[in-house]
């Protein structure tokens, strides 16, 4: 019989609503959280049960605050003085759990609800969401560019399936980011029209993360970009560049990671992050260039 | 409308200031509100430590001293004044519903 069981997590960040309902379900599942990481939540068998979970944001908190900060601590300590119990933190978020009936919500406030959520899209989802979709937009140029200097009527651009998937994908995944743009934008102003106005808190109902789906599709329009390359000489560059790219990212979470371990100040991690995140632009650039000139 | 920040204020941020005129901790201030006001007005944890550190950027409160975890507070005279604003504010809609209705009566 399994005791434990791993969920990944594909809610938008600010779908705190749709995380707490997950959560309950669970419960009531006979499945109880135990924590949170960076790829999903991890569960232990209990006795189905009625729970309320709780999960916010710290207030100008960042996802380079270490999870041992004080910042935490004080959070923590005034929501368990009101009976809630912290099962995980995982930054920007903090995990609440209350076993008895009609807990007081954590945030009884829903103007600062709305800010404090709007507050931490705008320095963690929005940044990745722009980031992205530069990334998406420089694989559309690149497609068109290949397709002005190969000529429309002449080259395979537009025949060759695998160079055709290589614009889609991207493009999709830039229509995935954009109408999730729409769709917080949307959210946002109806959500602080109805705090202003009738003290209520507008669940957002984001479900499964567009951003997912869009990194997902302009992974694919990158690999089929690989595949349609007509320059064999250039494809081992080609596979190197994109295994430092996963290995650097890897890396850089890696640190990211290790120095909210050591409770490294946000700042200092902020700093670090984007130091390594700048060389590993700058050396995918030279990558490019190198790849540009083999090709050509 | 937009409400402007702490131009008028809410009931949870009025009585937040109304127990740091004495100094106190945040659990202090959780259980104080609802003591104050028979149950009426409840403040959530999150709440708190949001207004908190809102109230302490503009210099409303001082931080008096940190005991381990527990961090004490009380209000400056900006608090006070901003108190005090708030509590003309509500003596002048009071009187203005008293005076309204007594007009009716009369």
């Amino acid at each position: 019989m399994k005791e434990r069981k791993f969920i990944p997590m594909v809610f938008n960040v600010y779908d705190c609503d749709g995380m707490e309902r997950f959560f309950e379900k669970q419960a009531e599942n006979g499945w109880m959280l135990e924590k949170v990481n960076a790829m999903g939540a991890h569960f232990i068998k209990c006795e189905p049960k009625k729970v309320k979970f709780s999960v916010n944001f710290l207030p100008k908190g960042s996802m380079f605050e270490s999870e041992k900060s004080e910042k935490y601590e004080d959070f923590k300590e005034l929501s368990e003085h009101n009976g809630w119990k912290l099962i995980s933190v995982k930054s920007p978020h903090m995990f609440f759990c209350a076993e008895h009936e009609n807990p007081l919500p954590i945030e009884t406030d829903p103007v600062l609800k709305v800010k404090t959520v709007h507050n931490a899209v705008k320095r963690i989802q929005l940044p990745l969401e722009i980031f992205w979709a530069v990334i998406c937009l420089l694989n559309i140029f690149a497609w068109g560019f290949l397709l002005i200097i190969n000529g429309v009527g002449s080259g395979d651009t537009l025949v060759d399936l695998s160079r055709v998937l290589a614009v889609v994908f991207p493009a999709g995944a830039e229509a995935f980011i954009t109408a999730e743009i729409v769709h917080y934008i949307r959210w946002h102003k109806k959500a602080q029209k109805l705090a202003e106005e009738d003290d209520e808190f507008l669940s957002p109902k984001g479900g499964v993360t567009y951003l997912l789906t869009a990194c997902l599709l302009s992974l694919a329009g990158m690999a089929f970009g690989v595949l349609s390359t007509s320059s064999v000489a250039a494809l081992p560059y080609v596979f190197a560049t994109m295994l430092f790219v996963l290995a650097a990212v890897a890396v850089l979470y890696a640190v990211s990671s290790i120095m909210k371990k050591l409770n490294a100040s946000e700042k200092t991690n902020r700093a670090v992050f984007i130091v390594i995140l700048a060389i590993i632009c700058a050396a995918s650039l030279a990558a490019g260039i190198v790849f540009g000139a083999l090709s050509a | 409308m937009p409400r402007v920040k702490f131009q008028t204020l809410t009931e949870q941020m009025f009585y937040i200031l109304l127990c740091l005129r004495n100094e106190c901790c945040g659990m202090d201030i959780l259980d104080r509100v609802p003591a104050m006001t028979n149950g009426r007005v409840n403040v959530g944890s999150g709440t708190l430590y949001n207004l908190l550190e809102q109230f302490l950027e503009m210099g409303v409160i001082c931080e008096t001293k940190v005991e381990g975890r527990k961090r004490s507070y009380i209000l400056t005279q900006k608090g006070r004044e901003m108190l005090d604003r708030e509590y003309e504010r509500i003596r002048a809609q009071v009187d203005d519903y008293k005076k309204a209705f007594e007009e009716e009566d009369k």
